[in-house]
C-alpha cells in the first residue's frame, strides 16, 4: 500500500535544505573576515590545485551513484602514475607509448573491481578495500620505495597557464561537464540513477544491472587514473604517499556537493562541482585565518560528519513522502 | 508470493560454490602456505619465532575481537587502529609527564571508548553510514594524533607500565594470558549470555530482533562502543610493548591486518557469525604471514598485495554462498 | 463501440508442489472491452495474469490472439504481443523524471546514442495527455501523490500502444478523486480499442467501470458474464460459494466482562485514522478488511513497531485501565506478525534459539548466564504442547516446515504467558490440519482469559474463531459487528459499502 504523500512540512524543509545554506553562511564568514580570500589569484590557485581530485571524484561520483562505493581510487592513481613514470624515467619508455598507459591501467583496475563485485556478488566496500591494499602494494613495489621525478616537460604542462587560466582546470572542467552528459543525457547514466534508487526495480524493468554497474567501476577506475596522472605532472613526479586518503577527500566531495550515499540522488552540475568548491573554499579559508595544517583532518572529518548527517536527513524526509508497507502481502 | 516467482538464474561460478565443501577450501590453502613456509624457512616454526608470533598477534587479536563484534551485526569500523593510536597517545603523554600508570591507563581506556560511543551514536541513532562514520573518524582521529605529537614520537614510558604487557607471569608472557582471558570472558558472553544472544539475534535479523522486544539500536550503539574499548586496550599493548606511542602506530596497514585477522577467524562481512577464538585465531594466522614473509625478505608492499588478495579471497566465497543459498530460497 | 476477440484463453492450469492454482480456465477478452477479474485472495487471479503476462508458464491449456496460437517465455514476449501489466507493486525511482521513468528502458536517442530530450517530452507529453490534465513530463517522480504516480505507472504500460491492459488492485492507494480520474481513462481506453482486464476485490468499482465479469474461486471460473446481468448479490455469492452462505457461529464463547485492552482515537496521517475499539479478556476480536486497509499497521502500532501520531492505549494492570505508551503494550502482548520469514524468525538458528528470544531473562541461571538445558526443556515443552513435528529443539528453523516454523512463533509468545495476544494471518501458507490446531490454540489461549485480536485474509477462518468483528476499510473503521454477521455483511463492508440489514 502506498501511504498518500504529505506537502513537506517546515522541518523537513529545513531538514533538507539546511546543510547547503550553512555552508553558503561559513563561505560568507570566511569571504568577510580574510582579506586575500576572494581575489582571482588565491581562486585559481585553488581550482589548479584542485583540478586533479575534481577528475578522479567525478568518475567516483557515477559509483556512487549508483548505491555502490569505491575506495581504490586513491591507489589507481597511484599505481597507474606509477607505472608511467617507471616506464619514462627508469626504463626509457617514449612518453607516447606509456602515457596512455596510465589510462589502460586505470580502466583495468576498475575492470577488477567491477567484476568483482558484480560476478562475485561482493560487497563493494571489501572488495575495493581489498584492491585498495593490493594495489598500493603493488605500486610501492614499482617505486622501490623512492620518488620518481619526471621530466621537466610534464611539470611544465602540468602547471601550464594560457592568461591567467591553468590548462588542467580547463581539463578538468572539461572532463565534468563531460561526465554530467554522461550522466544526464544517456541511458547508461540514466540507468545508473535508476539502480540506485531502487536495484530490484531496475531488474524488474529489465535493466541489466550487472552491465552497467561494471562499466560505471571501469569509468571510475580510467577517471581515477587521469586524475591521479594530472596530479603526479602538478607535482613533477611520484611521491609514496601519492593517492592516500583521497578517498576521503573524494566522497567528502561527493557528499558536501549532495550526492546521496544511498545512492540515486544527486548530480554533476551543480551538485558535484559545488562539492569541490565548497570543501576547498572552507579549506582555503581556514588556512588563511591561521588554522594549523595539523587541523585540517578535523575540519575535513567534522564537515563530511556533517554532510552526511543531512543526507540521512534528506533521505528520511524522501522516504516519508513515499512511503511504501514492506511486508509483502499476497495478492492472489 | 510464494511460487509465482521467476527462477533467477545461476552463474556458473554460483552453481560451483554450492557444496559446502568448498567453505573450508580457503582455509586448506591457507594451510598449505603456512606449511611451505615452514618448509623452506629454517627458522619459522621454531619455539622462540612462535612465542614472538604470540606475542606480536596479541595487540592484533584484541583489535580483531573488537571489529568481530562490529562485524557480527552487520556493520564496519576501520577507525579502530586510528582510535588505538589516538587513545594510546593520550595516555603516553600523562604517563610519560609524570602522571600514574592507573591514570595514564584508564585515559586510554576511556578515550577509546567514547570515540566509539561517538561512532554508535551516528551509526546506531542517527542511522549513518558505518563505513562513512568510522572513515571520518578515523580521519579526525589521525589528524588529532599528528597534531598533538607533531609526528615526533613519544618515549620514555617507564618500566612498571611497560612490564604489565611485556612482563611474564609464571613463565608466560603477560600479553598472552591477558588475551586468553579477554578472549574467554567474550567468548563466555557471546555464547551463553543474553547480550552474547542478543548480539547474534540483531546480526541475524534486526527486525525479528525488534519484534521480540530485543532493543535492536542500543545493541548495535554497543557493538561500536566495545570496538572502541578494545581499541584502547590495543593501545596498551602496543605502547606498553613498544615502549612509546606515535602516530605510525596506527597506520594504515594496521586496519588490513584488522580486517584481514576478522575475516580469516571466520567473521562474516555480512553478519551474524563471528567468534572470539575465531578472532585470536585469525590474527595469529595473520601475524604468522606477515612473520613468514618477511623471512622471505618479501617487501612490506608485497605483504599489502597478498594481504589484500587474502581478504578478498575469503569474502569471495562468503559472498558466493550467500548469494547460492540465497537462490533455494 | 466497435469489440473483436483479442484474445482467447482455452483449458488454462497451473500447479506449484502441493497445490492447483488453476483448473481448467477459459476467457475471451474483447478490444474495447474492460473484463473484471474477481476473486478472494487466493482465488488464483494473479497466478492466471502472471501467465498471461509471461512472467509464468502454464502447464496445461492455449492462449490464442487474434486467432493465432501463441506461447510466452518471458515478459518480453507478452509485451511484443501487445500486452501490458500494471502491478500492484510499482517499479518506479522517485528521484527521475516521470519521463525518465516511462523511458528508462527505451530512450528516444539520436544517432550519437544522446537522448532526445525534446523528442522524448513530447511523446511522453502525448501519452500524459490521455491520462491527465497535470502531470508534466518534466516533474520529478518522487513528488507526486501515490495517484499520480500510478498515473506514471499506467502511462509507461502505454507508451508502447498495447492491445491488452491489464490493471491488478489499482485502487487501492487512490484516493476517491483520483479513482474517478482512473475509471475516466479506462473508459477513454476503451474508446480507444484496448482490452482491460481489471483485477479487484472492489465490487463497487466492477459496476462502474466494467462490463464485463469473471469470478474465480479456488482456481476455477465459478461466475460470470455481462455486468449488466449481474447484480451485487451474486457476485458475492459466487465468490465465497453457495453452500457456504450460512453464516458460522462461534460455537462457545469465553468472553469475560473485563476489559483487557482499550484503544482510542489511535491515528497516523495517510495510515491510521481515529481507531477507537475495546478488546476484553476471553474474547477474539477479529480484524477484517481488504488488502491495504490498515490491519497490520494497526497491530504493528499497538507496539510501537510502527510508530503513532494520535491515540490513546490502555491496559488493564492490576485490575484498572492505565494509559500506557506503545513500548509497554509490546511488553505485556504476544504478537505473531504477518511474515514470519521477514520479521518473524531467525532462520538460521534453532528452535530452542528462535523460542526463547523473547523471554531470555527467564532463562538465566545465578551467574547471570543462559541455561540451555532450561531453554531446551521449555522448548521441548511447547513442541510437545502443539505438536511441531521436529526430531530435535537444535533443528535450524529454516528447515521447519511453514506450520511448524508458526508454531514456533507461538511457542516463543506462549512462554511469556501474555494477557494478550495480537495475530496477524497466523495460519498463512498451512494446510488445513495445521490451520486446525492453531485453531485450537486460540481456543484455548481465549479459555484461559486471554485475549486476541487476530487478522485473516479468509473469510471462513474469521468466522470461525471470532466473537466479534471489527472492519477497516483504508485505514478507518467501517464497521464493528457482532458474531451474527453474515459473510456478504463482511465482504461488502470491506470494500466500503455498508448492507442495510
Amino acid at each position: 500500500m502506498n501511504i498518500t504523500f504529505e506537502r513537506r512540512n517546515l522541518r523537513q524543509i529545513i531538514q533538507y535544505y539546511g546543510f547547503p545554506i550553512i555552508l553558503i553562511l561559513v563561505l560568507i564568514f570566511l569571504a568577510v573576515s580574510t582579506r586575500n580570500f576572494f581575489t582571482l589569484r588565491n581562486i585559481m590557485g585553488l581550482l589548479h590545485s584542485s583540478a586533479p581530485i575534481m577528475i578522479t571524484a567525478s568518475g567516483l561520483a557515477l559509483v556512487v551513484m549508483s548505491g555502490n562505493i569505491d575506495i581504490s581510487i586513491g591507489s589507481i592513481t597511484f599505481l597507474s602514475s606509477t607505472i608511467a613514470a617507471v616506464l619514462i624515467v627508469r626504463l626509457g619508455v617514449s612518453p607516447v607509448l606509456a602515457v596512455p598507459l596510465v589510462f589502460v591501467t586505470g580502466a583495468a583496475c576498475g575492470a577488477v573491481t567491477g567484476l568483482i563485485v558484480t560476478k562475485l556478488r561482493m560487497n563493494p566496500l571489501i572488495a575495493s578495500m581489498g584492491m585498495l591494499f593490493i594495489l598500493r602494494g603493488f605500486a610501492l613495489r614499482l617505486t622501490e620505495g623512492r620518488v620518481i621525478s619526471l621530466p621537466d616537460a610534464f611539470r611544465n604542462f602540468g602547471n601550464l597557464k594560457i592568461g591567467f587560466v591553468y590548462v588542467d582546470v580547463i581539463i578538468a572542467i572539461i572532463f565534468i561537464i563531460f561526465v554530467h552528459l554522461l550522466h544526464t543525457k544517456t541511458s547508461f547514466g540514466r540507468n545508473i540513477m535508476a539502480i540506485g534508487n531502487d536495484q530490484k526495480a531496475a531488474q524488474t524493468i529489465g535493466i541489466n544491472t550487472d552491465k552497467v554497474l561494471f562499466f560505471s567501476f571501469v569509468l571510475s577506475g580510467l577517471f581515477a587514473s587521469i586524475g591521479g596522472f594530472f596530479n603526479a605532472m602538478q607535482l613533477g613526479g611520484v611521491t609514496l604517499h601519492m593517492g592516500q586518503g583521497l578517498e576521503f577527500t573524494g566522497i567528502a566531495m561527493i557528499v558536501v556537493g549532495g550526492i546521496s550515499l544511498f545512492g540515486g540522488e544527486g548530480s554533476i552540475i551543480p551538485g558535484f562541482i559545488l562539492g569541490v568548491f565548497t570543501l576547498n573554499l572552507i579549506e582555503n579559508g581556514l588556512n588563511h585565518l591561521g588554522a594549523s595544517p595539523y587541523a585540517y583532518p578535523f575540519f575535513r572529518g567534522g564537515v563530511i560528519f556533517v554532510a552526511m548527517f543531512a543526507d540521512t536527513l534528506k533521505a528520511r524526509v524522501r522516504r516519508r513522502g513515499t512511503k511504501t508497507q514492506e511486508t509483502g502481502e499476497s495478492t492472489t | 508470493m510464494d511460487g509465482t516467482q521467476v527462477e533467477k538464474k545461476k552463474s556458473n561460478i554460483e552453481k560451483l560454490f554450492e557444496a559446502n565443501l568448498f567453505l573450508v577450501l580457503p582455509y586448506i590453502i591457507l594451510f598449505l602456505v603456512l606449511a611451505v613456509m615452514g618448509l623452506t624457512l629454517p627458522y619459522f616454526f621454531t619455539y622462540r619465532n612462535l612465542m614472538n608470533i604470540l606475542r606480536q598477534a596479541s595487540s592484533l587479536a584484541i583489535m580483531a575481537m573488537g571489529v568481530t563484534i562490529v562485524l557480527i551485526t552487520g556493520g564496519m569500523d576501520i577507525s579502530i587502529p586510528a582510535i588505538m593510536a589516538f587513545s594510546g597517545i593520550l595516555g603516553s603523554m600523562y604517563i610519560v609527564q609524570g602522571g600514574s600508570i592507573l591514570l595514564g591507563v584508564l585515559i586510554m581506556l576511556g578515550v577509546a571508548t567514547f570515540l566509539g560511543a561517538v561512532n554508535g551514536m551516528a551509526i546506531a541513532y542517527l542511522r549513518m553510514v558505518p563505513f562513512v562514520v568510522t572513515l571520518s573518524m578515523q580521519a579526525i582521529a589521525t589528524g588529532a594524533s599528528v597534531w598533538m605529537t607533531r609526528n615526533i614520537s613519544i618515549s620514555g614510558l617507564p618500566d612498571n607500565y611497560v612490564n604489565i604487557i611485556a612482563g611474564r607471569t609464571f613463565g608466560i608472557p603477560n600479553s598472552i594470558i591477558y588475551v586468553l582471558i579477554i578472549g574467554f570472558i567474550f567468548w563466555v558472553i557471546m555464547k551463553k549470555a543474553m547480550p552474547g544472544r542478543w548480539l547474534f539475534s540483531v546480526g541475524t535479523n534486526v527486525r525479528t530482533s525488534k519484534v521480540s522486544g530485543i532493543p535492536g539500536d542500543a545493541v548495535i550503539f554497543f557493538t561500536y562502543v566495545i570496538s572502541g574499548f578494545m581499541a584502547g586496550v590495543a593501545a596498551i599493548f602496543i605502547t606498553a610493548r613498544l615502549e612509546s606511542a606515535s602516530p605510525t602506530m596506527g597506520e594504515e596497514g594496521v586496519v588490513l591486518n584488522v580486517i584481514g585477522a576478522a575475516v580469516i577467524g571466520g567473521a562474516s562481512i555480512y553478519g551474524g557469525i563471528g567468534t572470539s577464538l575465531g578472532a585470536i585465531f585469525g590474527a595469529i594466522i595473520m601475524t604468522l604471514i606477515t612473520n613468514g614473509m618477511n623471512m622471505m625478505h618479501i617487501s612490506y608492499h608485497s605483504t599489502l598485495i597478498v594481504k589484500g588478495f587474502v581478504i578478498i579471497f575469503f569474502v569471495a566465497f562468503d559472498s558466493l554462498k550467500r548469494a547460492t543459498k540465497a537462490v533455494r530460497i | 463501440m466497435n469489440s473483436s476477440l483479442f484474445m482467447k484463453i482455452e483449458n488454462i492450469s497451473k500447479s506449484f508442489p502441493g497445490v492447483k492454482a488453476l483448473n481448467r480456465i477459459d476467457l475471451e477478452l474483447y478490444s474495447g472491452e474492460a473484463l473484471a477479474l474477481i476473486g478472494a485472495n487466493g482465488a488464483g487471479k494473479s497466478t492466471l495474469m502472471n501467465i498471461i503476462g509471461g512472467v509464468l508458464e502454464k502447464d496445461e491449456g492455449q492462449i490464442f490472439i487474434e486467432g493465432a496460437e501463441v506461447q510466452f517465455k518471458s515478459p518480453i514476449d507478452a509485451l511484443r504481443h501487445g500486452i501490458s501489466f500494471v502491478h500492484q507493486e510499482m517499479a518506479l525511482f522517485p528521484s527521475m523524471t516521470i519521463a525518465e521513468n516511462i523511458y528508462l528502458t527505451d530512450f528516444p536517442r539520436n544517432s550519437a546514442r544522446v537522448i532526445e530530450k525534446k523528442r522524448m517530452y513530447e511523446e511522453c507529453q502525448a501519452i500524459l495527455s490521455r491520462l491527465s490534465d497535470t502531470l508534466k513530463p518534466s516533474m520529478r517522480l518522487g513528488d507526486l501523490s501515490a495517484g499520480d504516480q500510478q498515473m506514471v505507472e499506467i502511462a509507461r504500460a502505454l507508451r508502447t500502444n498495447p492491445k491488452l491492459i491489464i490493471f491488478d488492485e489499482p485502487t487501492s492507494s487512490l484516493t476517491d478523486t483520483e479513482k474517478r480520474r482512473l475509471f475516466t481513462i479506462i473508459d477513454k481506453l476503451k474508446t480507444q480499442g484496448s482490452a482491460i482486464v481489471y483485477i479487484t476485490h472492489m465490487l463497487d468499482e466492477v459496476f462502474t467501470v466494467c462490463d464485463k465479469a469473471v469470478v474465480l474461486r479456488n482456481g476455477e471460473t465459478v461466475g460470470g458474464g455481462k455486468i449488466k446481468d449481474l447484480d451485487y448479490q451474486t457476485i458475492v455469492k459466487h465468490m465465497i460459494g453457495e453452500k457456504q452462505l450460512d453464516t458460522y457461529l462461534k460455537s462457545t464463547t469465553h468472553v469475560q466482562e473485563e476489559k483487557a485492552l482499550e484503544v482510542r482515537g489511535l491515528g497516523y496521517e495517510g495510515v491510521l485514522s481515529d481507531i477507537s475499539f475495546n478488546l476484553h479478556k476471553g474474547e477474539v476480536v477479529g480484524l477484517w478488511g481488504l488488502l491495504g486497509a490498515g490491519r497490520s499497521e494497526l497491530i504493528r502500532s499497538l507496539v510501537g513497531l510502527d510508530p503513532i501520531q494520535k491515540g490513546e492505549i490502555y491496559l488493564r494492570i492490576d485490575s484498572e485501565m492505565k494509559k500506557v505508551k506503545p513500548k509497554e503494550v509490546h511488553k505485556q502482548v504476544g504478537i505473531v506478525t504477518e511474515n514470519r520469514r521477514l520479521d518473524g524468525l531467525l532462520l538460521p538458528m534453532s528452535v530452542r534459539e528462535n523460542m526463547s528470544l523473547a523471554n531470555l531473562p527467564s532463562f538465566l541461571n545465578k551467574i547471570g548466564l543462559i541455561d540451555t538445558k532450561k531453554e531446551s526443556k521449555e522448548a521441548k515443552k511447547y513442541r510437545d504442547m502443539m505438536s511441531i513435528k521436529i526430531s530435535s529443539v537444535e533443528q535450524r528453523c529454516e528447515t521447519l516446515s511453514g506450520g511448524n516454523q508458526q508454531k514456533v512463533i507461538i511457542g516463543r509468545w506462549l512462554q511469556r504467558n501474555p494477557e494478550i495476544f495480537l495475530l496477524d494471518e497466523p495460519t498463512r501458507g498451512l494446510d488445513v490440519g495445521a490451520k486446525a490446531e492453531i485453531h485450537q490454540l486460540i481456543e484455548d489461549f481465549v479459555s484461559r482469559g486471554a485475549a486476541v485480536l487476530v487478522v485473516s485474509s479468509d473469510i471462513d477462518e474469521i468466522m470461525a474463531l471470532s466473537d466479534r468483528f471489527i472492519v477497516l476499510h483504508q485505514g478507518r473503521i467501517v464497521t464493528k459487528l457482532d458474531r451474527n454477521a453474515t459473510k456478504t455483511e463482511l465482504m461488502s463492508a470491506a470494500t466500503g459499502i455498508i448492507e442495510e440489514r
